[in-house]
């Protein structure tokens, strides 16, 4: 248990101090960790396993609250566990002939599951589990780890049905999943790019750098030359910081403008992220998403005069409502933003929204 | 006044001094500083063309009487380019604020002070803009000295005088300006005070004064006053330092005049401008203090540095003259030796000039030299590392190196001379050997 | 045990040392009970941000110094080396007073090994070192003389950060990174040594560019080398690692080390030295220049901050009012409650407070369990843990107050107090005694005062220049006039001094010598033969003669009579003549010098007071006195009052000559009466 401790205190240090950032960096660190967790701790129980992974989780979750990512994960990993309970003990319960007031193994919401009794939690009996449980469990966790590590073929391989020739594409700041996505694209068509900037962290500029070393025409624009251009963008294509249940992004700051500004014009918008940045909460609070960084690239810190009579605020992300986007292109294929909420189902449990116990 | 007549922005004055590093070159029988040659041509002839360069149209020359008339003959009949020369002529023994305050009259813009020894491939818009865009009261021209590749030295040893230089590295604004000769103690010392309104200073005991200035008009009345009171006024040695102190030290300023002139100048050229910008919705009205009611001194000086790959130097002393000289030598695109064809067994190097109509013996060989025209060398003559200046005559067998030979001279056979001057018109005895000499008749002062 | 030899590898241990004391006593009374770098900065311990600085920079074992309180700040590490994976050890010494004897314990535990980092408990950064540390090492194995690198920080020269009180001076080379003088400047400059810059000019034969850089602040973080400490040990008077290593460095020829420095700008890096600085410091991690070291990162564990538009952060658990209001830039802490009504700015409020009805916070800094009550203001100060202030209370600007003080209600606190509930130990007291004048009738607590300074290094320290540290220190709460006046006397010296530097005008020299010689002499009732002798050995330095010495000297004298003192003071016309009335007579020898005298004495009396009645208040005894003590004879007296030169000149002139004219009266009679006599005699 101590050895457990140690490396979540890990890890959680290295969130707190920013050390890792980017979802899909934090999102790999985060599923090592409970592979590690789950194999070297000892649980018979499903709760047990649960309750484990949960306290993990919330240390987690509160070490860095705008990581969304890693909330996800641990999400992901409880509904594999509970998962592999429900039919290790469907299996158990048909080896034994006895009737259970488990419910049906089904993945589909229907409304008697709704509203009636899930009891999708098996109750404390000494069921024999096979003991090719524990070993099931990881095996299912090692493919969310294969299915992070390969989200940009996925997601590349939708790039040529929507990329057409002598189209203008236009994104906003770095994002590695539309760079991937770009390339692939570029393989095939032959299409410009016009990339916004994104002050005061200039990402943009990586990312105009990183696309002409492909090949792809580029052209680097100020933010404030977005809406000008955007009549004549054919496509805006997007990534994103997180995807929220209601079919919101929380994405890199310049975003929500090129958003509105496309819908102004009637262009579509399209959003490139893997589904480990889906998130089941809803953003009462357009902030609590938010993080704000140090105001030096706004107002540097020599302009001893001003900085005691100004307040500056930088904050780093975008809220963009769901009525901007128009559809999401995940590794699991292409979907309007009303579709989200089946995707949610079907990989999260209801339960595990919070981590309290 | 004709319509016609352009309105000059800047009015040129080239300081054609006496060149006290230079003795003896400088000498009556040779010529004044302004037309001892580099590649060939006079030295002044590089000035004139920079100015022309810059958009200058007007020039005024200031002599001193000995060698003006050499001068102005130049100017008069060699001249070539398109500035309208003025040649004005002071006594001798007249430093070079006295020099400016007794042509007052004739100045009437802001004006460039440039010496008649300064050589440089700077470009002059990037030195004039900096007086242009932030309009101060002088700009001046500083540039790191090139260390020589260990040419000859000349004769005498000369000890160079360290200026110590502070500039503001923000705005380039010259705040210190100090000589190793005034700086008595060992102890190098600033008040707290000039640091808080300069935060970042540049201290450079390298730099040296290029002897380029451009001054606002106003500071000619100033420097008249000022040769009022001292004698041997010189601009590098009391004017600067005056308007660089007036900077911060009030008591200097009114005590020297400085805030006189300027108020004088103010009240002489009423403009409207302060009406407007009191009148003005968006501009606030310049205030003679500053925001925290401090003193605002009414002088700003500028330093420009110039980068270390564009070339500059000045040709006050002999081994810099020897220095320029072969800068110039190697990098100019004149003929190298357009006497070429007839001549028999001579060796010329590849870092050495010759003039026109200049003849050569036979098994003579001349390197890293610059030779003049008209000039008779003999047979079997060596000449290293030296200049040799027009309508001189070498006879056989001699030996030259590091040498300055001036016009009309004769060094007669079988002579050897190291690290010599030998002076214009003067004849060295054959079988001469000499080192480290200066060979001149002697002239009555 | 020696230290052993490491061959310099990546793989090496990086080691820190935390100096946790800071050596002097700017946070009293607040440090009596507890030791510096625990004091909360924005809730959160001052040493637990450098843990975090050193924990980003990778650092693996850490020694925290400790002198004062040590048990506390021990208790504090064990905690939270619970919860890091760096091993800190903890050193605790007693007897430690300055940095310069806890390097030397360094030194003499053997402990270091290899480069070290060193800072202070009390530095809060987010700079990332290691840049800084490649440099350093990189230039260590080329040069192994360059024992330091410092960290500095590009500001401009009135930055708030950058500490009033301790500015720093530093002349650097760039090319070479290397600093090359050090000089501390003062915020109130006294001595014309504190008003100027200097320096050796041997620097300009190594380093033919420096700059000289005003607008640095030092955050005295510093990546010192293996020899550093035993540097210390051998120059055994280094105290403060600033003001004496690091200048001692520089200046000394044999020793022949280098100091390099790094200058970072895009990062902050800042010390709480003072209270002025926890003020800045504080509102810099509000405003978020420290991120990610910000409130709401929840470093320490346990807290949970939740960030809000208007910089304000609140942990979870936190009650507010439905009618308070929270302006911005506030810190709240878990369980605080806030009543109706009460307005909150600018301010940081720690875990368990109750605050009451229609408060004002603003500006402050309010630690743990503290309760105030209904009507309090607070305004720019500090209030520590337990503290009570009863209702309707007035906290003005710069006050600490300490623990578990109770202010009593209605009371008004004067600004710039600093009150404690510790019994006076100096008084010998074991029990408190309340000051009402302070915390009220029904208060508890008394006002502190610091302990006299008891070393004299410095003869005038100008006491503003440790105020000028203190909480909410107003530079424009001075008279403006007063610092202008300064501020000109002081361009104005050293203009006339760098005019001297010029041209000498010997007149006026001449005359400030004197000045100054006979102020010394009067000041300190110098023996009039002394003063003589300084006087005449000034007459032939600057090659005068007596007579200018006269017209300057009997002035001088003149004007230390005091006309209106009373009878037995030193400054009476007669007592000041009597005393110094023999050094003008030594300025007068013959017939000429003594009508010259009476001409300037003249002139004097009339100059130094315009109104006749006065001057010749002066002027009639001191004439007297001439006559009595021989210094004017007779004939020279007859001479002066007939020539036409003294019944002319400025209307004061001409009375004075009429008041003369009873002792001529006297003179001449006399004289006939000399004559008579002789006649008689003959």
């Amino acid at each position: 248990m101590s050895k457990n401790n140690e490396l979540v205190d890990d890890l959680v240090a290295k969130l707190k101090r920013r050390q890792l950032v980017g979802s899909s960096t934090v999102a790999q660190a985060t599923l090592k960790l409970l592979i590690v967790v789950i194999s070297k701790n000892n649980w018979t129980t499903c709760n047990q396993l649960v309750t484990l992974v949960k306290s993990v989780g919330r240390r987690l979750v509160q070490a860095n609250p705008t990581e969304l990512a890693v909330g996800n994960i641990i999400r992901r990993v409880l509904h594999v566990i509970r998962e592999e309970f429900r039919e290790a003990e469907s299996i158990a319960s048909h080896m034994d002939q006895n009737e259970t007031h488990s419910a049906p193994l089904t993945t589909s919401s229907s409304m008697y599951n709704l509203l009636g009794e899930t009891g999708s939690t098996p109750a404390e009996k000494n069921v024999q589990y096979p003991s090719s449980l524990r070993s099931n469990i990881i095996q299912e966790i090692r493919e969310i780890k294969d299915e992070l590590e390969n989200i940009y073929e996925n997601i590349k391989n939708q790039a040529s049905l929507q990329i057409h020739s002598n189209e203008i594409i236009m994104t906003v700041g770095r994002s590695k999943t539309v760079e991937e996505f770009l390339k692939m694209a570029a393989v095939k068509r032959k299409f410009q790019v016009l990339v916004a900037e994104s002050a005061p962290s200039y990402s943009g500029q990586e990312m105009a750098l990183e696309l002409s070393k492909a090949g792809i025409e580029t052209t680097v624009i100020p933010d404030s030359a977005v809406f000008a251009v955007m009549s004549r963008v054919n496509k805006v294509i997007l990534g994103t910081h997180a995807v929220l249940a209601n079919g919101g992004l929380v994405a890199i700051s310049g975003t929500h403008m090129m958003a509105a500004a496309a819908k102004h014009h009637s262009i579509p918008v399209v959003v490139c992220t893997g589904l480990y940045k889906l998130s089941p909460l809803y953003p009462y609070d357009e902030d609590s998403f938010n993080v704000t960084f140090n105001p030096d690239s706004v107002l540097g810190f020599e302009e001893g005069d001003l900085i005691e009579k100004v307040t500056v605020t930088n904050p780093y992300y975008d809220y963009v409502s769901p009525d901007f986007v128009n559809l999401f292109i995940t590794n699991q294929g292409g979907h309007p933003p009303s579709y989200l909420y089946r995707l949610i189902v079907e990989n999260y449990d209801p339960n595990d929204h919070t981590f309290d116990l | 006044m004709p319509y016609r007549r352009r309105v000059p922005e800047f009015q040129a004055i080239i300081m054609a001094g006496y060149g006290n590093g230079l003795y003896p070159l400088t000498e009556e029988n040779n010529m004044p500083k302004a037309l001892l040659p580099v590649v060939n041509q006079p030295m002044i002839s590089y000035q004139l063309a920079w100015l022309e360069s810059s958009g200058v149209t007007d020039v005024i020359v200031v002599s001193l009487n000995s060698g003006s008339k050499k001068l102005g003959h130049y100017l008069d009949r060699v001249y070539e380019g398109q500035l309208h020369i003025t040649l004005e002529v002071v006594d001798d023994n007249t430093g070079t604020a006295d020099a400016l305050a007794s042509i007052k009259d004739k100045i009437n813009t802001d004006f460039i002070v440039i010496s008649c020894d300064l050589l440089t491939a700077l470009i002059p818009h990037q030195f004039l803009d900096m007086h242009r865009s932030e309009d101060p009261t002088v700009t001046a021209l500083f540039f790191e000295p090139n260390k020589g590749e260990g040419g000859p030295t000349g004769s005498t040893k000369v000890k160079e005088v360290t200026q110590y230089v502070g500039i503001d590295a923000v705005n380039s604004q010259l705040i210190y300006l100090n000589n190793s000769d005034d700086m008595h103690s060992d102890e190098f010392s600033l008040r707290i005070s000039l640091l808080e309104k300069h935060p970042v200073m540049n201290i450079s005991r390298l730099l040296q004064d290029a002897h380029l200035y451009v001054f606002k008009r106003w500071v000619i009345d100033l420097i008249a006053e000022v040769s009022n009171k001292r004698t041997m006024a010189s601009i590098k040695e009391h004017v600067l330092p005056l308007l660089v102190k007036s900077q911060h030290q009030r008591v200097l300023a009114d005590r020297e005049g400085v805030t006189r002139a300027v108020e004088a100048a103010a009240a002489a050229n009423s403009s409207t401008q302060k009406l407007a910008l009191e009148l003005s919705t968006t501009q606030l009205p310049v205030s003679q203090n500053n925001v925290d009611g401090e003193w605002k001194s009414p002088v700003n000086c500028k330093a420009f540095v110039i980068p270390k790959e564009i070339y500059c130097g000045r040709a006050n002393t002999i081994p810099n003259y020897f220095e320029i000289n072969r800068y110039y030598t190697k990098i100019t695109d004149k003929a190298r030796n357009p006497g070429a064809t007839s001549q028999v067994q001579t060796q010329v190097g590849a870092d050495s000039l010759i003039g026109d109509d200049t003849k050569i013996g036979e098994r003579s060989s001349v390197k890293k030299s610059t030779i003049g025209s008209h000039i008779t060398i003999g047979k079997n003559v060596k000449i290293v590392n030296s200049i040799v200046m027009d309508h001189a005559i070498i006879e056989d067998n001699v030996k030259v190196e590091g040498c300055i030979i001036c016009s009309g001279s004769k060094v007669c056979e079988k002579s050897m001379l190291k690290d010599c001057e030998v002076g214009g018109g003067f004849r060295v005895e054959k079988e001469t050997t000499a080192r480290n000499e200066q060979l001149v008749d002697f002239q009555e002062q | 045990m020696p230290p052993k030899e490491k061959v310099e590898s990546t793989e090496q241990l990086l080691q820190a040392v935390i100096l946790a004391d800071s050596f002097d006593e700017r946070f009293q009374p607040i440090t009596l009970e507890t030791a510096r770098c625990l004091l909360p900065l924005c809730n959160v311990p001052l040493i637990s941000y450098t843990f975090e600085f050193l924990a980003v920079a990778g650092v693996q074992e850490i020694y925290v110094f400790c002198c004062s309180h040590s048990e506390k700040v021990k208790d504090y590490v064990k905690q939270y080396e619970k919860t890091s994976n760096m091993k800190i050890h903890t050193i605790v010494s007693q007897e430690c007073y300055s940095v310069g004897d806890a390097m030397r314990e360094l030194d003499a535990k053997q402990l270091i090994d290899t480069d070290f980092i060193l800072v202070s408990g009390d530095v809060v950064s987010n700079m990332k070192l290691d840049k800084v540390l490649e440099e350093h090492r990189a230039r260590r194995q080329a040069d192994k003389s360059a024992i330091m690198t410092m960290v500095l920080k590009k500001a401009s020269p009135h930055h708030r950060s950058r500490a009033v009180g301790d500015g720093s001076l530093f002349v650097l080379d760039q090319s070479s990174k290397e600093c090359l003088h050090y000089q501390p400047v003062k915020a109130f400059k006294s001595t014309r040594q504190d008003r100027r810059m200097t320096m050796d000019m041997e620097i300009f034969e190594k380093h033919p560019e420096i700059q000289i850089r005003n607008d640095l602040i030092d955050c005295q973080i510093d990546i010192c080398s293996v020899e550093v400490p035993a540097l210390f040990t051998e120059n055994f008077d280094y105290q403060d690692i600033r003001a004496d290593f690091v200048h001692g460095i520089l200046t000394s020829d044999l020793l022949g080390k280098t100091i390099h420095f790094h200058e970072v700008s895009d990062v902050y890096a800042a010390r709480v030295r003072s209270t002025q600085m926890y003020d800045a410091v504080s509102k810099d991690i509000i405003s978020r220049w420290t991120f990610p070291m910000v409130p709401d990162s929840n470093l320490p564990t346990g807290d949970c901050y939740e960030y809000r538009r208007g910089l304000v952060y609140k942990e979870k658990s936190v009650v507010l009012s439905r009618t308070c209001v929270v302006e911005e830039k506030v810190v709240i802490g878990a369980n605080t409650q806030i009543a109706e009504n009460s307005v909150l700015s600018n301010c940081v409020i720690g875990k368990n407070c109750v605050i009451g009805a229609n408060v004002k916070i603003d500006n402050a800094y309010i630690w743990d369990n503290v309760t105030v009550k209904d009507n309090c203001v607070v305004q720019r100060s500090i209030i520590a843990n337990g503290a009570v202030l009863e209702q309707g209370v007035t906290v003005s600007k710069g006050c600490l107050i300490s623990f578990n003080v109770i202010i009593g209600a209605n009371t008004t606190v004067p600004p710039y107090s600093r009150i404690t509930a510790l019994p006076d130990e100096e008084e010998g007291e074991d029990e408190l005694v309340s000051e009402p004048a302070v915390v009220g009738a029904t208060g508890h607590g008394r006002s502190f005062k610091e302990a006299e300074d008891s070393d004299d290094e410095e003869d005038q320290v100008d006491p503003r220049n440790k105020q000028v540290n203190r909480l909410a220190f107003d530079m424009s709460a001075l008279n403006f006039e007063t610092l202008q006046q300064e501020e000109s006397a002081s361009e104005f010296e050293s203009e006339a001094s760098d005019v001297e530097e010029d041209e000498v005008n010997p007149a006026e020299e001449l005359d400030r010598e004197i000045t100054q010689t006979l102020e010394r002499a009067f000041k300190e009732d110098h023996d009039v033969d002394i003063a003589a002798l300084e006087l005449n050995t000034l007459r032939m330095a600057s090659n005068s003669n007596f007579h200018e010495m006269r017209k300057r000297i009997i002035p001088g004298v003149l004007k230390n009579i005091d006309l209106s003192a009373k009878a037995g003071s030193k400054k009476t016309v007669k007592a000041v003549l009597t005393q110094w009335g023999p050094l003008i007579g030594k300025m007068i020898h013959d017939e000429e010098d003594q009508v010259d005298g009476l001409f300037i004495l003249q002139k004097a009396c009339a100059t130094i007071y315009e109104d006749p009645a006065l001057a010749q208040k002066i002027f009639a005894p001191t004439l007297r006195y001439f006559y009595d003590e021989e210094i004017a004879e007779e004939d020279s007296i007859l001479k002066w009052y007939h020539s036409e030169a003294s019944r002319d000149g400025t209307e004061t002139e001409k009375r004075l000559h009429k008041v003369a004219t009873p002792m001529i009266e006297f003179l001449e009679q006399s004289e006939s009466e000399e004559d008579d006599e002789d006649e008689d005699s003959e």
